[in-house]
């Protein structure tokens, strides 16, 4: 996966990535202190900040030129952005229907989803009621469920407490592997990126760090 | 074009002046009167008395000028011109300083108040500090009132007179009188650049408040008691001369026929306007939430004001001959009008930080592919439905009383608003306060319909999805 010309001028700051090289599987990360321009990074992939001649090469498929919702590519914020009039089982099924994928192999989804993360139980309360660990599940089976080209984690961890920090880990870890999702894990965390990432990009003050 | 300079200036000294005075009076006596509200402990209370500090100004400023002119008439004559301006303008905006100042006050003097506190602080002290702490807020605040009151319309229109003009009725009667467009547009850039100046005086990148609010038992050390209850007694007040007023006003209004007509008819009319104002105010807020997020689009709006009310009352009646239009094609137009110049408002007051507060949640749904119907169906909608309602309603509420828009392009008495404008030109204000009473009647039903109707929860009318389990994705 190659990334070219993920330039941004925000005035005091600015993104200066002209060519950057990602294995397409796996997990990667991307390291830096706050204020790095880490999320930054991760928005202008998306699409959600403008990078006119931005090029990202994945699978010969030039992905910069897509819209948004074409992209198919999902993301755990790092406040996790769960749709709080919905339940976590609606939150879940918004991915499904968002992504055109028919009712069936929706609830399949759903079922095993819901069983490898441990949120049968939740599935039905709204996600106001969840705590952190529980949105965070919620989060990543919705990022999950329409099978997206790549996943974004953004410091995913950040809001839990220590003690549920290495569970979650270890959670994300087994699934992100069974699922076989390319993932970019944003962090500025040891902990995160030694138990999840196979490889590691360091960034500071917009620029990548050779 | 000739511009009468010499005249130009005095309605720009004028409206400069009267807008010192007046913002000085406001934020001065709400500073002294949120210092008494902040500390108030029971929430209910405090919502009671925010409710009725803010009462003035969100109900119609027509409601407010016929209460002030009642009130003033238990002690003699209404001071008309530069000072009747200012007293109204009071009127309208201190409870809203007040409220204003009185959450800046538990949001951001939290550790200032305690450390006081603890080091054995006078009271005048505290409040001395208090106040310097909260000099950049109350800048802002200061300029916000200011440049409301240097570009206000309806108030000086009624009770302005030659000492209370401002550059706004300036520019109305150049039109009404003179008929000269191009002078009242000159004006109209004159106006825009004068407040485009003065907000230059507004502080930007003010640091962000206390993440923890103050304890009340703190702010009971700075608590001015006295200027809360002067503040709410003035309200109280406006309500006794409202009540004086329709005392007064139903007996002559029982006896003239001829007037009950006109207040019939224009009662229809003022239902049609007020639900086509909510409407339009809907339509225009469904459309910018379904183009969100749309960063260029609220940049936009933000800096979007509609130059000058009358220029563009006028403007309207240039385009469109009127005279041939049938009653309710005249209202739809002032509808339109009227929304068009208080959108801006509406998206200053609530919708465009609703729409920021949900902005993650869009951006997500945007993510995992929703289009753009699905994202304002299933995420945009529900979220902000009630805000919409409210301002929807809001909308129909300030429009039902609507007479300086409305007068300029009806020509007749086609709403209350313009019979109550006609009747208080007439100095009956008596009867204009029977009228504007029941023009704001009208504008309440109005709202409670947008707030009910807006808020239903629509049922779907195919089943609802099975979900794997078997039951509905709601649950039970």
């Amino acid at each position: 996966m190659v990334i070219k010309n993920l330039i941004r001028n925000y005035g005091d700051f600015q993104i200066d990535i002209p060519f950057w090289s990602l294995p397409d599987h796996g997990v990667s990360a991307l390291s830096g202190p706050s204020g790095s321009g880490k999320t930054s990074v991760i928005r202008m992939l998306l699409g959600l900040e403008p990078c006119p001649g931005l090029v990202w090469t994945f699978h010969d498929l030039d992905l910069a030129q897509l819209s948004i919702e074409k992209k198919r590519l999902a993301v755990v914020f790092q406040n996790y952005e769960l749709f709080l009039h919905m339940t976590a089982r609606e939150n879940i099924q918004f991915a499904v229907s968002a992504r055109g994928i028919d009712k069936v192999t929706g609830q399949i989804r759903l079922k095993n989803l819901a069983q490898r993360l441990q949120i049968e139980s939740v599935l039905d309360r709204s996600a106001t009621v969840l705590s952190g660990g529980e949105r965070q599940r919620v989060a990543l089976a919705r990022a999950l469920i329409g099978e997206p080209r790549f996943l974004f984690l953004d410091e995913p961890f950040s809001a839990l407490d220590a003690h549920l920090r290495s569970e979650a880990r270890l959670l994300v870890k087994t699934v992100v592997e069974e699922f076989k999702i390319p993932t970019l894990l944003v962090s500025h965390d040891a902990a995160d990126i030694e138990v999840l990432a196979q490889s590691v990009t360091k960034i500071d003050k917009g620029r990548l760090v050779i | 074009m000739t511009v009468p300079l010499t005249e130009l200036f005095l309605v720009i000294g004028l409206s400069a002046a009267q807008a010192l005075v007046s913002a000085t009076i406001i934020v001065a006596l709400g500073l002294l009167a949120a210092f008494g509200l902040a500390p108030i402990r029971k929430s209910n209370i405090k919502k009671s008395i925010e409710l009725i500090l803010l009462a003035p100004s969100l109900m119609p400023t027509l409601l407010t000028i016929v209460a002030s002119l009642d009130l003033a008439s238990f002690f003699g004559r209404f001071p008309i011109g530069f000072w009747g301006v200012v007293v109204v303008h009071f009127f309208v905006n201190a409870g809203l300083a007040a409220v204003s100042i009185s959450q800046l006050i538990e949001s951001r003097l939290s550790g200032i108040i305690e450390l006081g506190t603890i080091e054995g602080a006078s009271k005048f002290q505290l409040i001395k500090l208090s106040v310097r702490e909260l000099s950049e807020q109350l800048r802002n605040i200061f300029i916000f009132f200011f440049i409301l009151c240097f570009a206000s319309f309806s108030i000086p229109l009624v009770v302005g007179a030659q000492t209370g003009r401002t550059v706004e009725t300036l520019i109305y009667e150049t039109l009404l009188d003179h008929n000269h467009f191009k002078l009242a547009l000159f004006y109209s850039a004159i106006q825009v650049a004068l407040i485009g100046a003065f907000s230059l005086f507004r502080r930007q990148n003010i640091s962000a408040p206390s993440l923890r609010r103050a304890h009340p038992r703190f702010l009971d050390r700075v608590s001015l008691g006295p200027f809360l209850w002067a503040l709410i007694s003035l309200s109280v007040l406006l309500v006794v001369g409202l009540l004086g007023g329709t005392a007064h006003g139903l007996s002559e209004f029982g006896h003239n026929s001829v007037l009950l007509d006109r207040v019939t008819q224009g009662a229809l009319g003022t239902f049609f306007e007020a639900l086509s104002v909510g409407g339009l105010v809907t339509i225009i807020s469904c459309l910018v939430v379904f183009l969100t997020p749309s960063p260029r689009l609220h940049q936009l709006l933000l800096a979007f004001s509609v130059p000058s009310a009358a220029a563009l009352g006028f403007l309207l009646v240039a385009i469109f001959d009127l005279t041939e239009w049938p009653d309710f094609a005249v209202v739809m137009l002032i509808s339109v009008g009227f929304a068009i110049l208080i959108f801006s408002t509406i998206h200053r007051m609530r919708l465009g930080d609703a729409l920021l507060e949900i902005q993650g949640s869009v951006e997500s749904a945007q993510i995992f592919g929703a289009n753009r119907w699905l994202r304002f169906s299933k995420i945009i909608w529900p979220q902000i439905k009630n805000d919409i309602a409210y301002l929807a309603g809001l909308s129909a509420l300030w429009a039902s009383c609507d007479f300086a828009f409305a007068s300029m392009l009806a020509g007749r008495d086609l709403t209350l608003g313009v019979t109550a404008h006609g009747l208080l030109a007439g100095y009956r204000s008596e009867i204009a306060t029977i009228v504007a009473l029941l023009a704001t009647a009208i504008g309440v039903v109005t709202y409670f319909i947008f707030r009910f109707f807006l808020t239903l929860e629509l049922k779907p009318l195919s089943p609802a999805p099975q979900t794997f389990s078997g039951v509905s994705s709601h649950g039970h």
